[in-house]
């Protein structure tokens, strides 16, 4: 058999290059399940469940391209009307987190490669005793490979994505031990902590933002969350929000021609198509989180099985925090409020849409913070909207090239965000909007300031996120006490921290 | 006995919920149930789902209020930390037997 004469002549390089434009010529919907059933056959994955689970990843992306596709060819026309009829100018179209952890996933440079980066990362630092978090939760693997992206695109260097993308895998790490007596205590879920790529970065930033807003008269005010709860109803459901956005946006787009029939056409199809996103997308998400389900158990198992004598807490999504009523209660409170902020606040870009079903990750980790106070909870939340529309008005233009790297084709109808996950979010603000080599430095300081506050005052430090203090001497009495199993130390400073000790002169 | 019916509830209807949806469908017929739909929801549309009269149980990983639905309610991390599947398997079986 011949062998192609190009390879003979030019050697190695021409055959990389030929590897390299087959794999662009692939597209995300194709390399995509070739990648991730490679890593599932190295976690042993049996053959025929990575093949399968490979297959849906393909599917997942090919779903979720045509919703994507629905979506900018019915709102984005309607968005730029809406700004020649009305003079508002919102070029960032939201299109929530099932597009973002797609796009990020999707990003062919990087992507799923956060996978197995983290897997050895995490374990390395559970091993040496930096962390007592194992991730097992891959699926959120995505919001390190989202920040990576974003990073990718403005540096086009593979090192530093990987490196800040690991910064914010670090972070989520050290704010999972950090917050995990609280969230123990407040959902009642023993050994479990919340390493979530969203819920962190928003609640330690509420952290001061809160104590602050406990200092005015606000701090005094309660709401019952159940009332609320109850007062929406099913009026709360992601369809219903979805309608009311399309709605708002198509009267908007034709506001000038309302009494004419066929604007009422077009505005009743914008609603319609609106939920439709709203409810579909999530839907073409869940084909790709079940095709990771089979990596995700072996992962599970190839990462806990080696440290069975150890003190852990297993890392899960926060979203098994969201049914607690505080946290719908305000999710849905701040909806019109966050509109209303993306009209008023000068220079903003965010068109809000899909992310407005997305506040339960946002407040996830706050709740123990104020006690389910949905009050202090709102508040403090208004106030962390107004650096959220900024950061994802910054970041719309990286998260539409990213976008583009990973095959989803918006029809070059201007730019998309995400505003609450992630494209809005501190992390984001820090890890990608300013050069890499500085966010690195600042990221890693941020992370080892926590790691050394932990570690010198874990009592303090485990109330100020949430706990009670009978909570908080409990898990230092178990953590950082005596030896732990690594070679860190679990304590620094004197046995017990200042309050520790009053504590116990009180017994 | 009739085909039973579950809801799996989470946050998003999307991650955790599809971990314990792909857990059941795997792991319930080999204890001789006779399972028909296993539907997903966000907790916000679990009582408009169940309100439907179709489910027999929930099974979620995220905190509901039990007093709002008229089927048994089982909350349970299980499945996603791997540590105690055996006995929330085993409190779903007699759950759906009753």
């Amino acid at each position: 058999m011949a062998v192609p004469e190009v390879l003979l002549q030019s050697g190695v390089s021409s055959l990389l290059n030929s590897i390299n434009s087959v794999i662009q010529s692939l597209g995300v919907s194709v390399l995509l399940p070739i990648i991730i059933f490679l890593i599932a056959l190295a976690f042993r994955v049996d053959v025929l469940k990575a093949a399968r689970s490979s297959i849906l990843i393909g599917i997942g992306f090919i779903g979720i391209n045509l919703v994507i596709g629905l979506f900018s060819e019915n709102i984005s026309p309607l968005a730029q009307q809406m700004v020649e009829v009305t003079g508002i100018t919102l070029p960032a179209v939201d299109v929530g987190w099932p597009a973002a952890a797609a796009i990020a996933f999707g990003i062919a440079e990087l992507g799923v490669w956060m996978i197995p980066l983290f897997v050895v990362m995490n374990l390395v630092l559970f091993a040496i005793g930096f962390t007592y978090t194992l991730n097992v939760d891959i699926w959120n693997y995505w919001h390190f490979a989202f920040i990576g992206g974003l990073v990718y695109m403005s540096t086009n260097n593979w090192l530093y994505s990987v490196a800040v993308g690991l910064t914010l895998g670090l972070f989520v790490l050290v704010a999972a031990d950090w917050t995990q007596p609280a969230v123990e205590e407040t959902f009642d879920t023993p050994g479990i902590s919340i390493p979530h790529g969203t819920s962190a970065p928003y609640a330690v930033a509420a952290i001061p933002i809160h104590w602050a807003v406990d200092k005015t008269p606000l701090g005094n005010i309660e709401a019952d969350p159940d009332a609320i709860q109850d007062r929406f109803g099913i009026l709360g459901e992601p369809i219903f929000v979805g309608l009311a956005i399309g709605l708002v946006i198509g009267i908007a787009a034709y506001s000038n021609a309302l009494f004419v029939a066929e604007s009422w056409y077009a505005i009743l199809t914008a609603g319609i198509s609106f939920a439709a996103v709203m409810h579909i997308l999530p839907m073409m998400v869940g084909i790709l989180m079940e095709g990771l389900t089979p990596l995700s158990e072996s992962i599970r198992n190839y990462m806990t099985s080696r440290f069975e004598d150890r003190d852990m807490a297993i890392g899960l999504d926060s979203a098994i925090l969201i049914g607690h009523e505080s946290v719908i209660a305000s999710s849905l409170l701040i909806v019109p409020i966050a509109i209303v902020m993306s009209i008023i606040l000068p220079g903003n870009d965010v068109l809000w849409g899909i992310d407005l079903a997305t506040f339960p990750f946002f407040f996830a980790l706050m709740v123990p913070i104020m006690n389910g106070n949905i009050v202090k909870m709102v508040v403090t939340g208004t106030i962390l909207l107004i650096p959220l529309h900024y950061i994802s008005s910054a970041v719309a233009p990286l998260l539409t090239q990213a976008a583009g790297s990973a095959g989803f084709d918006l029809g070059g109808r201007g730019l998309i965000t995400s505003p609450v996950a992630d494209a809005g979010s501190p992390a984001t603000g820090i890890l990608a909007l300013i050069p890499a080599p500085v966010a690195l430095a600042v990221g890693l300081i941020i992370v080892l300031g926590i790691w050394v506050a932990l570690r010198t005052w874990p009592q303090r430090m485990y109330m100020v996120a949430g706990a009670s203090e009978e909570k908080a001497r409990e898990t230092v009495e178990r953590r950082h006490t005596g030896k732990g199993g690594g070679l860190l130390p679990n304590k620094i400073g004197s046995t017990v921290d200042a309050t520790s000790a009053e504590g116990r002169s009180d017994d | 006995m009739t085909a039973k019916n579950i809801l799996v509830v989470c946050g998003t209807s999307v991650a955790t919920s599809t971990v314990v949806k792909e857990a059941l469908k795997e792991k319930l017929p080999a204890r001789g149930l006779d399972i028909g739909t296993i539907a997903k929801a966000k907790a916000t549309e679990a009582p408009g789902k169940v309100s439907s009269g179709n489910f027999d149980l929930i099974v979620t990983t995220t905190q509901l209020n039990k007093d709002k639905f008229d089927i048994p309610v089982i909350h349970t991390t299980a499945f996603m930390t791997g540590i105690g599947q055996d006995e929330v398997l085993d409190d779903i079986v007699a759950a759906l037997e009753d």
